[in-house]
């Protein structure tokens, strides 16, 4: 499998503030990779880097092999980004915004059954799908995200902090959701702070911290409170440095 | 292209939906209905006044039976400017200038019934006119509709999913664009059949090239609210926060629509003063009393006037010459006061148009300011089609005046003031019929000023939300 993202040696500064160094890692297709830190630990960075929002200070970020920097319309072409808290058109409805995202990618238009389909797929049932989104929770919104990324076949999915604020079943259904696209080939790169959903998702999982990436984990090997104690071992550290 | 359709469409259905396009929709409508018809009215009313009282006018001209032609000239008659299609849609400074001049002897009066003696200063800021409502009611709108286009999307998070799906800046703000144009041509339609319906329907004559006027005006006026839907888009392209953006705009709004245009025609009139009408009329006066009047026959003018026509006809007394000596001399006042008057009035309407190129000058600063000096010129509602008007009444009060001098210098000798002439002179005398001008070149260089002044605000302010699109793009 090749890898659809790739950090070499990938660094960022602000100033004299190191947000990134040097990092490496690579996404390859079908792969779940979970960027576990703290606040400030260079996730989001990352996640930046690879849509092209960032100039690198050093090294690269890799989409299907290209730089992000100098091409960041073909990189944002091949993938999906999924923010923490979605964005939409408040006095839309889900379909509408489903539409108005999917039109984005300069796919062939969707009718109106298959976008239901789509964000039923993702979750979202017909009714809630016919409703304005100012009345929408989190999650129902990240469900339209969710299956606007479905519908554009991205090569890859930035998550960042996808889980925050979202209800135990919500979050459940993103993992499936997520679970879904992997196996349909899609590269994902999510950054959390939700320990027990990277265990449950990912592939592999980055520890974070100060800007470097300090483990790279296969989950396999550990269980859940082996994890956790990993992960508030290196927050420790962080606190007392 | 198709992303740039979906964006617009959803800006579309989003202010449609969130009532801003139909409650603006619904104020524009009520604006309207209120410029046009009160315009309309005005128009029309003024026209038909001036239609009676002129007839009238010419009534009792010919009516005045037998008479002494000087007691006649002081009677004389009034110059009435017509209204045009086109002042119905932009009334400019006729208000101010006046629309009738009283054609005497021995004076050029300047113009009177000025609308804006009539009535109080605040009461004619609050006159709707199709004009005012496309200049200062359609930027209003304009920047309630897109304020919170880029800066809303920012604040929300929707900005950085659209630049993550790979929408190119130009394509971001031609989207904006186009959903600002849609929106602004929706919300302001009633305002524009407004404008379009109020010179057609209001019923006074046309200009002679009243077609180009108008097309000039359209131009113009479209022009004008591209260059403030681009301003829109550049502060909101560069606020953080709607808010910000709201207020940013509405800020600029009203100074480049309100403040800027009175600060800069009033600065205007303190670096380049027209005389007060008192000193105005003084300076008249003191010209004319280096001079003779007519009447005064110990002028010493009068004496070399005497001396000369006594030569001319080769006799030593004046109740000796074949014509009347009173007539020659009060012609001869005529001519002396009329040098007087050109001097003057001349030097008033430079005065008028140093100011106008004063504020013209620094229309740059403002768009609004630089419409609205050629919209008034184009809708013949300026100093340049008043000067003309005054220039026409002023020659026709000199073709009366000498007409009846002439026929005193004719048939009064012997008589002087105690003769009578027949009415058929009245009638010999022409009517005062006024067209008005075609655009002159002065006229044309306020509107080639406004073309250029629009054109660079809108692609100044295009330039600079496309790189405040870019600019937040990238971060």
């Amino acid at each position: 499998m090749g890898a659809v993202l790739e950090a070499r040696e990938l660094s960022k500064n602000f100033g004299p503030v190191e947000a990134l160094s040097k990092l490496d890692l690579s996404v390859a297709e079908g792969e779940i990779v979970c960027l576990l830190g703290a606040n400030g630990a260079g996730k989001t960075t990352t996640i930046n880097l690879f849509l092209g929002f960032l100039t690198p200070s050093s090294g690269e970020a890799l989409v299907l092999g290209a730089p992000a920097c100098r091409a960041p319309r073909a990189a944002r072409n091949a993938l999906a980004y999924v923010p923490e808290d979605v964005a939409l058109y408040p006095q839309l409805t889900g379909v509408e915004n489903f539409q108005f995202l999917h039109a984005l990618s300069g796919q062939p238009k969707l009718g109106r059954t298959d976008s239901l389909l789509l964000l039923q797929a993702a979750g979202l049932d017909e009714r809630a799908a016919n409703r304005r989104v100012s009345s929408y929770s989190k999650g129902m919104r990240q469900k339209v995200a969710l299956a606007a990324a479905f519908a554009r076949s991205a090569k890859a999915w930035l998550l960042d902090e996808p889980t925050s604020g979202l209800d135990p079943h919500a979050a459940n259904e993103l993992s499936a959701a997520l679970r879904h696209a992997a196996a349909s080939g899609v590269a994902i790169l999510m950054a959390t702070h939700d320990i027990f959903r990277a265990r449950d998702l990912a592939m592999r999982i980055g520890i974070m911290k100060h800007g470097r990436l300090v483990q790279l984990i296969d989950p396999k090997t550990l269980d859940h409170a082996a994890l956790e104690a990993l992960y508030v071992d290196h927050m420790r550290e962080e606190k007392a440095a | 292209m198709s992303a740039v359709f979906a964006i617009a469409a959803a800006d579309f259905k989003d202010a449609w939906r969130d009532f801003r396009l139909p409650v603006l929709a619904a104020l524009s409508l009520v604006l309207a209905f209120v410029a046009a018809w009160t315009s309309v009215d005005r128009v029309t009313r003024l026209e038909a006044e001036r239609a009676a009282a002129h007839a009238q006018d010419r009534e009792t001209w010919l009516g005045q039976g037998m008479a002494n032609p000087h007691t006649i000239a002081h009677f004389s008659q009034v110059a009435m400017k017509p209204a045009t299609h086109l002042a119905a849609f932009d009334p400019g400074v006729n208000a101010e200038l006046g629309a009738t001049i009283w054609m005497e002897a021995h004076w050029q009066n300047p113009a009177n019934n000025r609308a804006a003696e009539d009535t109080l200063e605040a009461q004619r800021f609050a006159d709707l006119t199709p004009a005012w409502t496309l200049q200062i009611i359609a930027p209003l709108v304009i920047v309630a509709l897109g304020f919170p286009l880029f800066a809303r999307a920012r604040e929300s998070g929707l900005w950085r999913s659209l630049a993550a799906s790979g929408v190119s800046a130009a394509a971001l703000l031609t989207a904006k664009f186009a959903s600002l144009l849609l929106l602004s041509l929706l919300a302001l339609f009633p305002l524009i059949v407004a404008a379009f319906w109020t010179p057609i329907a209001a019923d006074a004559p046309a200009a002679p090239d009243q077609t180009v006027r108008a097309g000039w005006l359209i131009g113009l006026y479209a022009l004008y609210l591209l260059a403030v839907i681009a301003i829109t888009l550049a502060v909101s392209a560069w606020a953080r926060t709607a808010r910000f953006s709201l207020a940013i705009l509405s800020g600029l709004i009203i100074a480049i629509a309100l403040i800027a245009p009175r600060a800069i025609t009033s600065a205007a009139d303190l670096a380049s003063p027209a005389p007060a009408p008192q000193v105005f009329e003084a300076g008249l006066r003191e010209g004319l009393e280096a001079g003779i009047d007519g009447h005064n026959s110990a002028d010493a003018r009068a004496e070399a006037l005497e001396q000369r026509v006594l030569a001319q006809y080769g006799v030593a007394r004046v109740e000796d010459l074949p014509v009347s000596f009173a007539g020659i001399s009060l012609q001869a006042g005529e001519e002396h006061a009329n040098t007087v008057f050109d001097h003057h009035f001349s030097a008033l309407y430079d005065a008028y148009a140093r100011q106008r190129a004063i504020a013209r000058a620094w229309s740059w600063i403002s768009p609004s300011l630089a419409l609205s000096d050629a919209s008034i010129t184009l809708a013949g509602a300026d100093d340049i089609h008043h000067r003309h008007f005054t220039a026409a009444a002023e020659s026709h009060r000199r073709t009366i005046i000498r007409q009846l001098n002439e026929d005193m210098i004719v048939n009064a000798r012997g008589l002087d003031f105690d003769y009578l002439a027949d009415p058929a002179l009245w009638a010999a005398v022409p009517d005062f019929a006024y067209a008005p001008p075609a655009l002159d070149a002065r006229a044309r260089a306020h509107v080639s000023h406004a073309l250029i002044v629009l054109s660079c605000w809108t692609l100044l302010a295009l330039l600079l939300a496309f790189v405040g699109v870019r600019r937040w793009a990238k971060a």
